[in-house]
């Protein structure tokens, strides 16, 4: 028997109410997990790191669902949330290890090949590479467009950005990403 | 196939290339992840008043050990310097002189202790020459020193 999927009203409403605040956050839990997970773990490529991010966001959305005002989906929030810890995870492993930005994208460029919980063709993993020499908001920007379909609009929410130099990034970043895969041997 | 309809035109398509999502997940990671979830919320509870509590306890603690520290310039350290002349205004004159004549210290034995010192500044010199060291040999020292740093 599959249980009826909660709302985002519901949830919200059912959040309020200090007895059925667990249920109403495990159900958003299970319902944006996958999303969440899958929009960190591609740009922190390691599965752990995706692991550690997914559950900070979780974390942040409990401690500040109280006074969600309802202003944006849900949805919208908790991917702002997820796209901030992103970002801001990149940023400290460039600070700890005082390491240029090519190094950060061979790390994790390496990372794609060594680790186990990867699986692709060929051209998927190229694909992959050339997306980490994009720069980290543009290459957040490609995969929204991409991977996750999303609208423009959508985007903009999330990131804080017109819509206009969302549609100007994802262009270039598309072109960046062609170029490299064309001069990349096959 | 895929990558050769990508390539059409020497010109690379993404658009021509599926979507697919290459990464993995360990066996049944979706299925417990909500718990473990819960089980770091349902201790944090209280974190959030915590947290801005934390933040006003330490602002207060920084503001209290810098009042301390300026009280304590202002009031402690005028009272050490004092302290010698503040002991000694409640003694009499008399008690001074009768505890230094009980001490036994008048001006002869300051004399002694004078020329005491002075004989021993003397003593160095008096070891040399009972060392029976001249001149010469004092040279020649040097000159081998200098000559094994050289070396």
């Amino acid at each position: 028997m599959t249980e009826k999927q909660l709302t985002d009203s519901e949830i919200l409403a059912k959040f309020a109410v200090t007895e059925t605040r667990n249920f109403a956050f495990n159900q958003l839990v299970r319902i944006y997990q996958q999303k969440l997970y899958w929009h960190i773990r591609k740009m922190v490529i390691d599965h752990d790191d995706a692991d550690d991010l997914t559950q900070e966001t979780f974390i942040k959305a409990w401690k500040g669902l109280e006074n969600f005002k309802g202003e944006s989906q849900l949805f919208t929030w908790l991917y702002r949330i997820a796209t901030n810890e992103c970002l801001n995870h990149l940023a400290k492993k460039k600070r700890r290890f005082f390491l240029p930005i090519n190094d950060i994208t061979e790390e994790l460029s390496n990372k794609l090949e060594d680790s186990d919980m990867i699986s692709g063709d060929e051209i998927q993993l190229k694909l992959q590479k050339a997306l980490l020499t994009l720069p980290d908001k543009q290459r957040l920007v490609f995969n929204m467009k991409y991977y996750d379909e999303m609208k423009y609009e959508e985007i903009a929410e999330i990131t804080g950005t017109s819509v206009g130099a969302l549609k100007a990034s994802y262009h270039l970043a598309v072109k960046k990403v062609e170029e490299h895969l064309k001069n990349s041997s096959f | 196939m895929i990558g050769n309809r990508a390539m059409e035109n020497k010109k690379f398509d993404l658009e021509n290339l599926p979507r697919q999502n290459i990464f993995k997940v360990p066996d049944n990671y979706f299925e417990e992840l909500p718990m473990r979830v819960q089980a770091q919320t349902s201790g944090k509870t209280k974190t959030v008043p915590l947290v801005s509590w934390s933040k006003q306890r330490t602002w207060a603690s920084i503001a209290a050990c810098s009042t301390i520290a300026i009280l304590g310039y202002f009031t402690l350290m005028p009272k050490q310097d004092s302290l010698g002349n503040e002991a000694l205004s409640g003694v009499k004159n008399t008690e001074i002189v009768n505890y230094l004549i009980q001490e036994n210290l008048n001006q002869t034995d300051v004399a002694e202790q004078f020329e005491n010192n002075k004989s021993v500044k003397f003593k160095d010199s008096d070891l040399l020459e009972n060392l029976k060291v001249s001149d010469k040999d004092i040279l020649q020292s040097i000159d081998i020193e200098n000559i094994q740093e050289e070396i």
